[in-house]
């Protein structure tokens, strides 16, 4: 108890005394004669009455403390992903589906698993495959919908929602076949919440013979001679021999012709690989599906085809480059350049020194370019010096340059050849191109999507990695894996470039498609960047050093293509697109799963190819299943002045017609079209068995503990969570309550009774 | 005064005026990050065997000196050194051999050498008289199916700077001629093996090897920068 209103005891005590001595007097002071005792009775009467409602102007309160201890939170995450619809557990005797079991112990009025759990815990229940989805309104059994697992991704998202309360642990009832990314473990631990996993399925692999992966060029020659490279994974056929083909389809409706086939021996051991030589007749866009046969007893046939796209461009890409120096990225890019088939490149090297400079030297015949073999040496390559031969080129890749390097015939030739005919042009950025006496003196610089400053580039060595942009993340150039965690994961493990050039300024229309982030600085600095030259393409690399992409990465790896991926990827889609149009639709991936968002992004050009902020952009996105398009229309990308962006669900099978048409005002821009496909995911069939070692590990890293299906009854039991007792206080008025009043009503009403009977009234 | 001056500066010990200087040129580096460009190193390689891998100290230096006078190569100032098995080692494509005696290549040296080769780099070797029956064993192990092939006169090595006749001579150490020998990778010499020439030798301070006349010297500055340029071209 306390009193809200403050008084000092000593004031509280003189008060009272006070009264006590005011009633004693006026007791004392009666003429009439009165027995001591009954005088002594009236006036403790009195005092109490007094003290009574002393008391209450006082204003005492009664505190109470209460035990509020909510029961503790248990999230329940039902695996709902497709592997969960194999049939390969037993339930009452009959062969079942892994969520047939999942579903009887949650739902089912003879398991008592779920109604045992609620005695002690709070229950949620989750769904989850992709992602995770809290089961609301009336229970009901689960049934199958995701096409991938994200476990650990599913975990994180239950906890985070009761995040700040307390959470007993978190059941799992999964096969444990974890596949949209690499099982992040640490970051599960990190959450200090137990999980407890029941394994439902068999942990052996099930029979199963399955297309796991194709590998092939996306962008080839006509005519030129293409390696197809398919991988097979069986299990439980060891010895079979089954007929592997290869057909061109013209659309996911029709039968397409078979080009080749082969007959393969299965092996359980180990991949399978085959190899295919598909030589495209015709320019164009072609769709390939490699097939097996269904065996007896697989557990699925959905992953015994797997389809692919090829682009076919006319012929061979014809590549200029020009450096100003020997240098190591000017030697490794070249043997990338000699080493790609579908390139036909001449390399050269001109000298930034006067030929007085260089005399005794070879180079002082050569008009000062470096000798690139004994053959030709008395006809060395040179530069174009006109327009004409410089338009036998597709791309032109110029190099550490200096001012004077090329004369102005030769730059008239090079901004004609990629503003008005539009050839593609990547300059290789260097301390001299982008110095003071670099490009910024010659016409060239309006190719650059850059602006150099009045005093050049600032140039600084340091070893520094690159961050990819949002727009490099799906851009062709830079998109080096199918999925955006794998291409963040390449381009975070690539070796660190050796120089940055900043400083630049980005011009409007550009694009960078990736930044070096430096610490304590407040802008990241953009390191390749993209942007429409007139009717053609340019491309900057501002650093040096890129040689490290294909020489620096053998320090650490034993396999990688990726500078010459990068380079092929950059040449291919620097000249591959239909440079003079005004509008241009892309999307985020060439081929998807069904059910996968594909975000569409559409650039608008004016007549003079600069972005255009207030296009209005419409798509018409022809389904495999409807001739009839449905309508899109995308909005501006605030990220990318020129580019508008939309997404559609891909629900179904087959090819997708992506048309795109634009205009600003009254005016037409035009229209530009692209093709995607979507198939089946198979993720979930490629490692369907129980995955008992994940869960285990999961269950011990975080405190919980692994439970067989069989043993889901003891679950209860084993979580062991320690509950910590929250208290509350309350607080009553004791001085506002009716016995109160009627305590000192009926105090003075006796006194008042008392001194009526002898008269005092 | 002047006499005050003087008498101050006899007293200030010369390695005062020398730190003074390495302290003037280190500022002079920092400050001058632009316009150095990525620089052009050559690794020299510490290998095992009682070869002297250490030798030709001035040779790196000076060799780096020489490209950044005569031709666009941007160089850095001085050697590394490094060992076939360090991490490091793919920061430099260019790696330099100098002995006189046994090189003994481990097991994972012989595969890092063949990776390294194999993948982008490029490896000269300078006979300073008694390395050649060691080195040639050691890359056989390194590439076992292929041998060291004679490098005819009109190779691009010899033309693609300097117009040189062939590998100079540069040392008499048992009368042989000078001979260059290449081992080729995919089409590409990853090994150029200057075998009873001693370019690096050439290459030293003056004050090392005082009988060197000052042709013979420039020879072997014309054949290293040819070196140099070529691997950086191809």
């Amino acid at each position: 108890m306390r009193f809200t209103y403050y008084w000092p005891w000593w004031e509280v005590i003189l008060g009272l005394t006070i009264m006590a001595s005011v009633t004693v007097y006026a007791y004392l002071c009666l003429k009439r004669p009165i027995r001591w005792r009954f005088k002594s009775l009236l006036i403790a009467l009195r005092i109490l009455a007094i003290s009574v409602l002393l008391f209450c102007l006082l204003e005492p309160v009664l505190v109470e403390k209460k035990d509020i201890t909510p029961p503790m939170h248990l999230p329940i995450l039902t695996d709902t992903s497709k592997s969960m619809d194999l049939r390969d557990v037993e339930f009452n005797g009959e062969s079942s589906s892994r969520l047939t079991l999942a579903n009887h112990l949650l739902f089912d009025s003879s398991s008592q698993f779920l109604s045992s759990l609620n005695k002690r815990f709070e229950t949620h229940l989750y769904r989850f495959d992709e992602q995770s989805q809290q089961i609301s309104g009336q229970l009901k059994p689960l049934e199958i919908r995701g096409s991938l697992t994200d476990i650990a991704g599913s975990i994180q998202t239950a906890i985070r929602e009761w995040r700040g309360q307390q959470t007993a642990g978190v059941v799992l009832i999964t096969d444990g076949a974890h596949n949209s990314s690499t099982f992040p473990l640490d970051d599960v631990v990190r959450l200090q919440i137990p999980i407890y996993p029941i394994g439902i399925g068999t942990p052996e692999p099930p029979k199963d013979l399955r297309i796991a992966r194709i590998e092939v060029n996306p962008i080839v020659s006509v005519g030129h001679e293409v390696p197809v490279y398919v991988t097979i994974q069986s299990n439980g056929y060891s010895g079979n021999q089954v007929r592997l083909s290869l057909e061109r389809t013209e659309d996911s409706e029709n039968e397409g012709s078979v080009i080749n086939a082969t007959s393969v021996a299965l092996t359980d051991e180990s991949d399978q690989v085959v190899e295919f030589i598909l030589t495209p007749e015709s320019e164009g866009s072609f769709q390939y599906i490699a097939s097996l046969p269904t065996l007896e007893g697989e557990i699925s046939s959905e992953n015994n085809s797997k389809v692919f796209l090829l682009k076919v461009v006319k012929t061979k890409l014809r590549v200029l480059y020009i450096d100003g120096r020997p240098r190591w990225d000017y030697a490794f890019l070249k043997r990338a350049l000699e080493r790609d088939p579908d390139i036909d490149s001449t390399c050269v090297i001109l000298s930034g020194k006067r030929l007085h400079q260089l005399r005794d030297t070879l180079l002082n015949t050569t008009n000062g370019y470096y000798p690139q073999n004994r053959e030709s040496h008395d006809e060395v390559c040179q530069f174009p010096d006109t327009r004409d031969e410089l338009m036998a080129y597709d791309v032109l890749i110029v190099g550490d340059i200096l001012s004077n390097t090329l004369n102005a015939m030769q730059q008239a030739a090079v901004v004609e050849s990629v503003e008005k005919h539009g050839k593609a042009i990547i300059f290789l950025g260097g301390q001299n191109s982008l110095g003071i006496n670099g490009l910024m003196q010659t016409s060239l610089s309006g190719l650059l999507p850059i602006v150099i400053p009045m005093s050049g580039c600032i140039s600084e060595n340091e070893d520094f990695s690159l961050e990819l942009t949002p727009n490099g993340l799906y851009h062709p150039i830079t998109r080096l894996a199918n999925t955006k965690a794998n291409n963040e994961a390449i381009w975070r493990e690539l070796p660190p470039l050796s120089r940055w050039l900043g400083g630049l300024q980005l011009r409007g229309g550009a694009t960078a498609l990736s930044v070096y982030r430096r610490e304590m600085a407040s802008q990241p600095i953009p390191i390749i960047i993209f942007q429409r030259s007139g009717l053609g393409k340019s491309l900057l690399i501002a650093a040096e050093g890129v040689w490290n992409w294909g020489f620096g990465v053998w320090s650490f790896k034993d396999e990688d293509d990726t500078y010459p991926r990068f380079w092929a990827q950059a040449i291919r889609w620097m000249t591959t697109r239909g440079a003079e149009k005004q509008i241009s639709v892309t999307t985020n991936l060439p081929t998807y799963s069904v059910g996968d968002i594909v975000e569409i992004t559409v650039f608008a050009y004016n007549e003079s190819y600069q972005p255009l902020e207030d296009a209005t952009i419409e798509i018409q996105v022809f389904p495999p299943w409807d001739e009839k398009p449905f309508q899109l229309h995308a909005s501006p990308n605030s990220a990318s002045v020129g580019a508008y962006m939309t997404r559609f669900n891909a629900d179904g099978q087959g090819s997708y017609h992506i048309k795109a048409s634009g205009r600003q005002g009254e005016v037409v821009l035009g229209e530009d079209s692209t093709e995607i496909f979507a198939q089946t995911q198979l993720a979930e069939l490629e490692n369907p068995q129980l995955d008992e070692s994940l869960l285990k590990q999961l269950a011990v890293k975080t405190g919980g503990a692994y439970i067989t299906f069989a043993e889901a009854s003891t679950l209860p039991e084993k979580i062991n969570a320690l509950q910590r007792p929250i208290f509350a206080t309350e607080e009553r008025d004791l001085w506002d309550t009716p016995l109160v009043l009627i305590c000192v009503v009926a105090l003075l009403g006796i006194e008042w009774f008392l001194r009526k009977r002898i008269g005092l009234v | 005064m002047i006499r005050q001056i003087r008498r101050w500066f006899d007293s200030v010990p010369p390695k005062f005026f020398a730190f003074l200087l390495l302290l003037s040129e280190g500022f002079l580096l920092l400050g001058s990050t632009y316009g150095v460009g990525e620089k052009f190193i050559i690794a020299q390689v510490h290998y095992s065997g009682g070869g002297d891998w250490y030798g030709d100290r001035t040779t790196i230096p000076n060799w780096l000196e020489l490209l950044r006078r005569r031709t666009d190569v941007e160089t850095a100032n001085d050697r590394v050194i490094v060992k076939l098995t360090d991490r490091e080692l793919y920061q430099y494509p260019m790696l330099y051999i100098v002995g006189h005696g046994d090189i003994l290549l481990s097991d994972k040296e012989t595969k890092a050498l063949r990776n390294y080769l194999s993948h982008g780099g490029f490896l000269f070797v300078n006979d300073d008289y008694g390395l050649d029956k060691s080195f040639r064993r050691e890359m056989r192990r390194v590439f076992p199916n292929q041998e060291l092939q004679p490098i005819p006169n009109s190779h691009l090595i010899y033309h693609c700077f300097y117009d040189i006749p062939g590998l100079p001579k540069i040392h008499e150490h048992d009368g042989e001629p000078a001979q260059g020998f290449g081992l080729f990778h995919e089409g590409r010499m990853v090994v150029y093996y200057a075998y009873s020439s001693d370019i690096g030798d050439g290459l030293e301070d003056s004050e090392v090897h005082p009988n060197d006349t000052p042709e013979v010297r420039e020879l072997a500055a014309k054949m290293a920068v040819n070196i140099a340029v070529y691997a950086l071209t191809h």
